[in-house]
């Protein structure tokens, strides 16, 4: 593919990105591509970047980086702050929601969401209209209505503010949305309800990048393209399929940099059990 | 733009209220002895049992050393050097609200305080004390017609002498504190307040305090009386320019609540702090106090201080009747230079009496906060309760927050609960915030209005909106 | 206090202390210095904001100022239940070889009383000592230095492991007074020390006890201190630095003791210290128990706790004022501290001070007071379940101090505290 022929049709393009924490290394030299409307899943094991890579795309201070580009809709997204980022489209489902005491769950999201309408030039939303959005809402995933009136995921399950975190991402309507381990802490009832949350946001333009350990998420987020991160760079790229392989396979394979003798794969898998 | 960037681009703004009016001032010379204070006298046209309570009280002054106790750093104030009465002049008796220096009317107008007939706020009443003088008064005709007198300390010593012998330093007496005798001996003007028996008073009663004049202190006197099952809201706000010596506000407030009465303090300070090297700005040392006098009264003090070089002052309440209640609601901030040393006493005497203490510190800059109480519980407030909380946050690694409760207790049948805590503003709940398109700048004064939100929710509406904005403007370059 | 109630100290004060330095030693500038600040400033008085709940009138009465005598016989109390195997007995303040037991002390540690140490010690060592044990206008630290005369220094140094019960014994029935006892303890090395001391008294007698503890990298030191019954006027000073990953333990209980004033100060030098600082009594007639805590988080990552319970009946009167300093560099500190009071009577007081004092914004420091009465709510669920009034306040009490004792390993010992303190508890007028 051409300059040219990508130029307008990727939402976001990642080139040979450097990003350490720090000063050590932790992304060397990712690339990724992801068209308007796709779902791409990057897997990998614990420390292969996953993490590093959804902060850096956010712009999360701690993460810098050191050289490569990140092409936001043609836009060059190094060179926004997090909020500007956030007002573009674009939003992380943090692996670990912070807790913000003081501050009514109701309250924020309608900040933030006036903050993203003012940048967008669009009139700010009063509270009655904000309401009746954040019900609509929160029936897609299930959270109580009580939640609004305490504060920002304080004293919050592990379930609660991953809920909270599809819910804010429903209200916020963004482009391009990453998801960070949300899987992680959870049941398996909380993770199909707030799966069906994504799920009924995707569709027309909106692109996800998912990114998990575990390919259990995958089989309720049916992924368009799978990508295995290994010490900074995606290693393998594949569809849906790949997901399931890893999941039988495990990762021990990248250490060697073989594919996996099958009988290791099985013990992995033993072990995981 | 980092954080560091945005607030600093906020430090560079400035004390909003920093202006000098350009008015002609009847000023006494400066310096004080006993001529001075006869002088005062004169001028104001006071009795002869007003001059001699002055002089008491400044000769038990002389006898009293300035006090080092509180844990603030303070250049020493040469008490010969201050001017102890300064008037906008002409000061004749005014009729009406027209007769004001225009001048005047405009600088209250520039402060958000209209003194106009047609521009005042429908529900509040104000006193507007400039310098040393009350040199308007709203709606007191109205609150007339309910037996409420509302006005000027002066005009009530000559109308209801009988009311103010009664209660002038009964809450407060001179020999209280340096400050407090200092007051008694040289207060030029303040306001009065009596809401009788049974009445509740219909709208917010509020004084606005401005020191205009340069090398003055000010030294008003505030006296609120509640009657039998009467209720009353008092505001009160100040500023003052900016100027580079320290200019001494060394007021008295006392407060009288009998049977059944309620009485609610709200203050919002926002004297001029000083510039970010700390050079000027007004030292604040205030004593108040509130006296729940009869059988289930109850004085709530809320206070959001913003303002001031230093800060030192402990609104406070003696439970003397059963059943009586005392509260006491602050946010203190500083920022840059200042310092606050804030809180207050909740003495219980009476049976059941109860106390609540919230105390909000916020530090920022190389400002240092301190919380200092005391619940003191003696021995015959069968049942008494207290619940304290103080929280402090820090923004910043240069500031300080100290928290010094006294808690004593003479009652076994006592309950006093006390809890404090400290906190900081993480920087992942900023970057939380940022990734919700929320800007840095918004993201903090969100986070420290959530900390002082059970604060605000004590404050009349106006107020509440007043403090947020204050409040946000006070914290600006407060990181970084 | 005035001058003339001071004779009585002044008098004795400067005879007594030239009378031991008859012959220039390390102590004598001490001892000089001692006399000359007590005689300076004297017992403060209340106004004095450190003395705000402690009058020390008493002290001037005539009984005080002599020492006691090296002789004494150990005050007969049950023994307490150690599982220390090295006793170390103290006598009116004086080390008392022929009484101790220090066959099973490892090597790495030693045990000396203050003239041996003054021999053998080399220029480090009265350095530490020194430091340790500064100069200071306390009264009771002036007092101690005036008249010092023998002290205990206990030094652990490498990889080792040892109990140590140390005896102090009192014994003013023949005639009253006054002994001062001055101590060094010094860990370093990664040793592990763990002291139980043991403090009994009879007769009117002023016990003066001043430690300086230097915990070092990677040590650690447990230390319970125990007040049985019958003592008459005790102050405790410590002085602890703690350094790198260290830990420092401190407990004290005690009951019938007619005034206590316990100050402690623990600055938390190295990064990965720790202190726990915990305290339960229970206090009747007109006793006065006063503790008196300062942590200092000197450096960052380091953290505190500490917890005081007190339970008062009679005229009794209890204080606490415990401040936590975090200076500038202290970031992620952890301190919590809470002090908690139970008030049994109408004229029993209590006085309560926490205080924080932070100057680092990346620190937890909470701390919390409370002063009550029993839960008559649970007192009352006790007796419907047939428990008797004394007993359901005895459970509740024990409840309320379990806190504090929680945490002593030793059972027998645990259960002999509570035991003491149980016994102890004044008669409630609260609850009929």
């Amino acid at each position: 593919m051409s300059e040219n022929e990508k130029e307008g049709s990727m939402i976001l393009e990642v080139n040979d990105l450097h990003a350490s924490v720090e000063d050590t290394p932790i992304l060397r030299g990712l690339n990724l591509n992801v068209k308007p409307g796709e779902v791409h899943a990057i897997m990998g094991p614990n420390g292969s970047g996953k993490s590093t890579f959804a902060n850096v795309i956010a712009g999360h201070e701690d993460y810098a980086v050191d050289s490569g580009s990140v092409l936001y809709n043609g836009i060059d997204l190094l060179d926004l702050s997090p909020e500007e980022r956030a007002c573009e489209g674009i939003f992380l489902a943090f692996q670990y929601p912070v807790s913000i005491p003081g501050i009514s769950n109701a309250y924020f999201l309608r900040s933030a969401l006036n903050a993203v309408r003012r940048y967008r030039e669009e009139s700010e939303v009063d509270a009655v209209d904000f309401l009746q959005l954040v019900r609509s809402k929160m029936a897609l995933v299930g959270m109580d209505e009580k939640l609004l009136q305490r504060s920002v995921n304080d004293g919050f399950s592990g379930g609660e503010k991953k809920r909270n975190e599809i819910l804010q991402m429903a209200v916020l309507d963004p482009k391009l949305a990453i998801l960070d381990e949300t899987d992680s802490g959870l049941d398996i009832d909380a993770l199909r309800i707030v799966a069906e949350g994504v799920n009924a946001l995707r569709g027309g333009d909106r692109s996800f990048i998912v990114v998990t350990h575990y390919q259990r998420l995958l089989d309720y987020i049916v992924p368009d393209h799978v990508h295995v991160l290994s010490q900074g760079q995606i290693v393998r790229s594949g569809d849906k399929t790949l997901a399931h392989e890893l999941e039988r396979e495990g990762y021990s394979w990248l250490d060697s940099g073989d594919k996996p003798k099958k009988s290791e794969a099985d013990q992995k898998v033993q072990e995981a059990s | 733009m980092s954080e560091a960037e945005e607030l600093q681009k906020l430090a560079d703004k400035e004390y909003e209220f920093g202006f000098v009016t350009d008015v002609e001032a009847d000023s006494i010379p400066p310096g004080l002895d006993e001529d001075t204070i006869r002088e005062i006298v004169k001028r104001k046209g006071e009795p002869d049992w007003l001059l001699e309570f002055r002089l008491k009280a400044f000769r038990h002054w002389q006898t009293m050393e300035d006090p080092a106790w509180a844990k603030v750093k303070k250049n020493t104030v040469n008490y010969q050097d201050l001017i102890y009465y300064s008037a906008p002049k002409p000061k004749k008796q005014l009729d009406s609200l027209d007769e004001v220096d225009p001048e005047l009317l405009e600088t209250f107008e520039k402060l958000g305080i209209s003194l106009e007939e047609q521009k005042r706020l429908s529900n509040v009443a104000v006193d507007a004390v400039f310098d040393s003088v009350s040199v308007a008064t709203t709606f007191s005709d109205k609150l007339a017609e309910l037996g409420i007198i509302f006005g000027s300390f002066s005009d009530a010593v000559k109308e209801h002498p009988d009311l103010i012998k009664k209660y002038l330093g009964s809450v407060v007496p001179y020999t209280d504190n340096f400050y407090s005798a200092l007051n008694a001996a040289v207060f030029s003007d303040g306001s009065f307040c009596y809401i009788p028996k049974g009445v509740a008073c219909p709208m917010e009663l509020s004084t606005y305090f401005r020191i205009n004049a340069a090398g003055t202190g000010q030294f008003e006197r505030t006296l609120i009386v509640a009657d039998e099952k009467s209720t009353v809201s008092y505001l009160e706000g100040c500023t003052a320019p900016m100027r580079d010596e320290n200019q001494l506000h060394a007021a008295v407030v006392e407060l009288v609540a009998l049977e059944d009465a309620t009485i609610k303090y709200s203050t919002v300070q926002n004297w001029y702090p000083g510039d970010a090297d700390g050079v000027g700005g007004i030292y604040n040392f205030v004593t108040k106090r509130g006296l729940c006098k009869g059988d289930r009264s109850k004085i709530s003090w809320t206070q959001v201080e913003t303002g001031s070089a230093i800060t030192w002052k402990y609104p406070s309440c003696i439970l003397q009747g059963d059943d009586s209640i005392g509260e006491f609601y602050s946010v203190a901030l500083t920022n840059n230079h200042q310092q606050a040393d804030t809180g207050t006493k909740m003495v219980h005497l009476g049976k059941r009496t109860r106390s609540t203490i919230i105390s909000k510190g916020i530090s920022a800059g190389q400002g240092q906060n301190t919380y200092r109480g005391l619940v003191d519980v003696k021995k015959n407030a069968e049942d008494a309760r207290n619940f304290s909380q103080c929280d402090s946050m820090l923004l910043g690694d240069r500031c300080g927050a100290h928290t010094f409760p006294y808690v004593e207790v003479r009652n076994p049948s006592a309950k006093v609960e006390h809890e404090a805590t400290t906190s900081k503003i993480g920087e992942d709940q900023i970057f939380y915030c940022n990734q919700r398109g929320i800007s840095t700048e918004d993201a903090i004064s969100m986070i420290v209005n959530g900390f002082c939100k059970e604060v605000f929710s004590e404050l009349p509406m106006e107020f509440a909106v007043e403090a947020q904005k204050l409040l946000a403007v006070s914290l600006e370059g407060s990181v970084g | 206090m005035n001058n003339e109630a001071l004779q009585h100290w002044n008098n004795s004060l400067t005879g007594q202390s030239e009378g031991l330095s008859s012959t220039e030693d390390l102590f004598s500038t001490r001892r000089k210095a001692g006399v000359d600040s007590f005689q300076k400033n004297g017992f403060p008085g209340r106004r004095h904001e450190e003395w705000r709940y402690t009058s020390l009138k008493s002290l001037s009465e005539e009984g005080y100022p002599a020492c006691l005598p090296h002789e004494g016989n150990l005050p007969e109390v049950d023994e307490l239940i150690t599982s220390s195997d090295i006793r170390i007995v103290l006598i009116n303040g004086v080390f008392r070889k022929d009484l101790s037991d220090l066959t099973a002390l490892p090597d790495e540690v030693r045990v000396e009383g203050f003239s041996d140490f003054r021999q053998r010690a080399n220029t480090q060592e009265i350095e530490n000592f020194d430091r340790m044990l500064p100069l200071s206008d306390h009264p009771f630290q002036s007092l101690g230095d005036a008249l010092l005369d023998d002290g205990l220094v206990v030094t652990a140094i490498g990889n080792t492991d040892a109990r140590i019960h140390i005896l102090h014994a009192y014994d003013g029935t023949d005639t009253s007074g006054s002994a001062h006892i001055t101590g060094m303890i010094h860990l370093e090395g990664g040793a592990r020390l763990e002291i139980l001391e043991e403090f009994r008294s009879q007769g009117q007698v002023m016990g003066n006890t001043r430690w300086g503890i230097h915990v070092g990298d990677e040590c650690t030191l447990s230390r319970q201190r125990i007040l049985r019954p019958g003592c008459d006027v005790v102050f405790h000073g410590s002085r602890v630095e703690v350094g790198k990953a260290g830990l420092f333990q401190d407990l004290i209980a005690g009951s019938g003791s007619r005034l206590v004033r316990n100050e402690i100060h623990v600055s938390l030098n190295g990064a990965g210290g720790h202190t726990d600082l915990f305290g339960g009594y229970v206090s009747d007639g007109d006793e006065v128990v006063d503790h008196h805590t300062t942590i200092e988080h000197a450096v960052a990552d380091c953290t505190s706790r500490e917890i005081y319970r007190g339970v008062l009946g009679g005229k009794s009167r209890g204080a606490f004022t415990g401040m936590i300093h975090v200076h500038q560099d202290a970031q992620r500190t952890d301190a919590k501290q809470s002090n908690d009071a139970i008030l049994l009577s109408r004229n029993s007081e209590m006085n309560t001070r926490p205080r924080l004092e932070i100057y680092a914004d990346d620190v937890k420091c909470t701390h919390g007071a409370t002063v009550g009465e029993l839960d008559e709510g649970a007192l009352f669920y006790l007796r419907s379940r047939g428990v008797s009034l004394e007993e359901a306040r005895r459970m509740m009490v024990r409840a309320f101090t379990a806190e504090v004792f929680g945490e002593i390993e030793n059972e027998g010992l645990r259960e002999q505290i509570i035991e003491q303190l149980q016994a102890a508890m004044p008669a409630s007028e609260c609850v009929t």
